[in-house]
């Protein structure tokens, strides 16, 4: 039996969902309340070692059999190579690399930052005025989620916090556009599980940062390529959510080392 | 062709040598002298832009990422299996890997750059250091090098340092408990990552790891020293100190377990 724990359809939940309907696995889908908290509560199985220690912050979680798993990448990873269906990983080692380096690079650099502006527009406005349950935050074992979240109820972003996110995200579509200069994807000429994740990820971008965005006709070209596949559409309407793009809770820590 | 440029056989620089080493795939070794900012040179960036090591090229094609790097040589080359096939025990193997890369090792790094990389270097002239700096490409790596030489690491992020490893060799030991190897029971990239990032740590900070704290974790360590290809890898080395730390880990207590 396959569970997948997940909130709206954008940026760490979307992921596993768009995999799940590329491939057509057969998958329990249970909405959680993240805002309220149902991730700490006993809507969720007793977590993991693994799972507790989150990396991501708050993202989704995937049940087979009583084994758990998080990190939405490394969990597509294992949608794709535990179940049949279109393969969304390449074969060849040079593309796997560049889609692990893209990994690598969207966890500590791209979703960070997209996740640092996505808070502070749209998370931080409805927590104003709350404070954090205490109960939640003693469950919650990882100092920096913590933060995250005590950050988005202070409403707490820093300019210089806010620049260097942007600076990052402006880097993360400079590579974007250029791996799009060979195309049609970001491995070349086969869709795969790095489209997934930085579209999941870039989805957001036009809110949080319209600026950026403008003037990457390969990037909104590529956009709604994939946003027009049948998955993404059905993974984007899950839940009857109304602009799921707008969807934020802490996310993974910026890197600390390079 | 397979190309290796690395600095001393520990952290990332260790990953690719050892995995080339574990493979048995032959390769060629270009030693680059960290402490000489030999990375910086314009040499080494015509070969890494990032300018950081290690690098490693085979046919004409640099490959990213140490701990990807091994993923390719396992993928491109025979030899052992360095990846599970079964698909949860791949996705406990990506867990600690991230773990290990953005979560301990970071620590690691930032206990070993204040105590030793910083006090190796800061006695050159200034001007010549500042010049130093300025030429970094990436900005994590010049704030890193620059903490590291004017000292300016701060009291609370070393302090959270050796909080994040105090729990995070803990949480190791624990997975270690009912495992021999960090994915399941069969050696892995995770083991091999691990090990280079962590087996200075019982010299570099015993408070966190130890025979009585955390016994799983120090026999998975010397177990992981005695393999052949690491005893080979580490002899590599230039610098005493890193082939001294693991004699002293081969050397200290518990060394009958197997
Ligand atoms: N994510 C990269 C990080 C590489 C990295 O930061 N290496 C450090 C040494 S472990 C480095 O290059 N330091 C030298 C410098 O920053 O100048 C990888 O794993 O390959």
């Amino acid at each position: 039996m396959l569970e997948l724990y997940h909130w709206a359809p954008n940026g760490p939940w979307l992921k596993p969902l768009i995999v799940i309907a590329e491939k057509q696995i057969d998958c329990t889908l249970r909405p959680i309340d993240v805002l309220a908290f149902e991730q700490y509560g006993d809507k969720v199985p007793p977590r993991s070692l693994e799972t507790r220690l989150n990396q991501e912050g708050e993202g989704p979680l995937l049940v087979q059999d009583g084994k758990q798993l998080t990190e939405s990448f490394f969990l597509c990873e294992f949608l794709d190579s535990a179940f049949d269906g279109p393969a969304l990983r390449p074969t060849n080692p040079v593309a796997f690399n560049r889609m692990l380096a893209w990994a690598r690079f969207s966890n500590e650099i791209f979703m960070p930052s997209a996740n640092t502006l996505g808070c502070r527009q749209f998370l931080a406005p409805q927590l104003a005025g709350k404070t954090m349950p205490v109960d939640v935050l003693g469950k919650i074992e990882l100092s920096f989620v913590r933060e995250a979240w005590q950050r988005a109820y202070a409403n707490d972003f820093p300019p210089a916090m806010i620049d260097d996110s942007r600076r990052k995200i402006t880097l993360a579509l400079d590579r974007i556009e250029k791996a799009l200069i060979d195309g049609p994807y970001l491995l070349g000429k086969d869709y795969s599980l790095a489209d997934v994740d930085a579209f999941s990820i870039s989805r957001s971008l036009p809110v949080l940062a319209p600026d950026l965005v403008k003037g990457r006709p390969l990037w909104a070209d590529w956009m709604a390529r994939i946003e027009a596949r049948p998955a993404v559409q059905a993974s984007l309407q899950i839940d009857g959510w109304y602009q799921p793009e707008n969807v934020f809770a802490p996310g993974p820590e910026h890197s600390r080392w390079g | 062709m397979l190309d290796i440029y690395h600095w001393e056989p520990n952290a990332n620089s260790g990953k690719p040598l050892l995995a080339a080493l574990e493979k048995g795939v032959e390769f060629q070794s270009h030693y680059i002298d960290m402490l000489a900012f030999d990375q910086h040179k314009p040499d080494y960036l015509v070969i890494n832009p990032a300018g950081t090591i290690p690098a490693m090229v085979h046919n004409a094609t640099l490959i990213f990422e140490s701990t990807y790097m091994i993923d390719y040589i396992d993928m491109a080359f025979e030899g052992p299996a360095l990846r599970p096939a079964d698909p949860y025990e791949l996705w406990r193997m990506r867990w600690w890997c991230r773990f290990f890369d953005q979560y301990v090792g970071p620590a690691t790094s930032q206990l070993g750059w204040s105590s030793f990389v910083g006090p190796m270097v800061r006695e050159r002239d200034e001007e010549e250091l500042k010049a130093a700096i300025e030429r970094i490409p990436l900005k994590e790596r010049r704030m890193a090098w620059s903490k590291a030489i004017y000292g300016t690491f701060t009291e609370e992020e070393l302090a959270e340092s050796r909080a994040r490893l105090m729990s995070g060799i803990a949480q190791i030991d624990e997975a270690l408990t009912d495992h021999d190897a960090i994915a399941g029971d069969q050696f892995s990239i995770a083991d091999l990552a691990g090990f280079m990032m962590l087996f200075g740590l019982p010299v570099m900070f015993p408070e966190a790891a130890n025979d009585e704290r955390t016994p799983n974790f120090m026999s998975w360590l010397r177990r992981t020293a005695r393999r052949p290809s690491v005893q080979e890898g580490l002899s590599i080395g230039k610098n005493p100190r890193f082939a001294q730390r693991f004699q002293e880990l081969l050397n200290g207590e518990g060394i009958s377990d197997a």
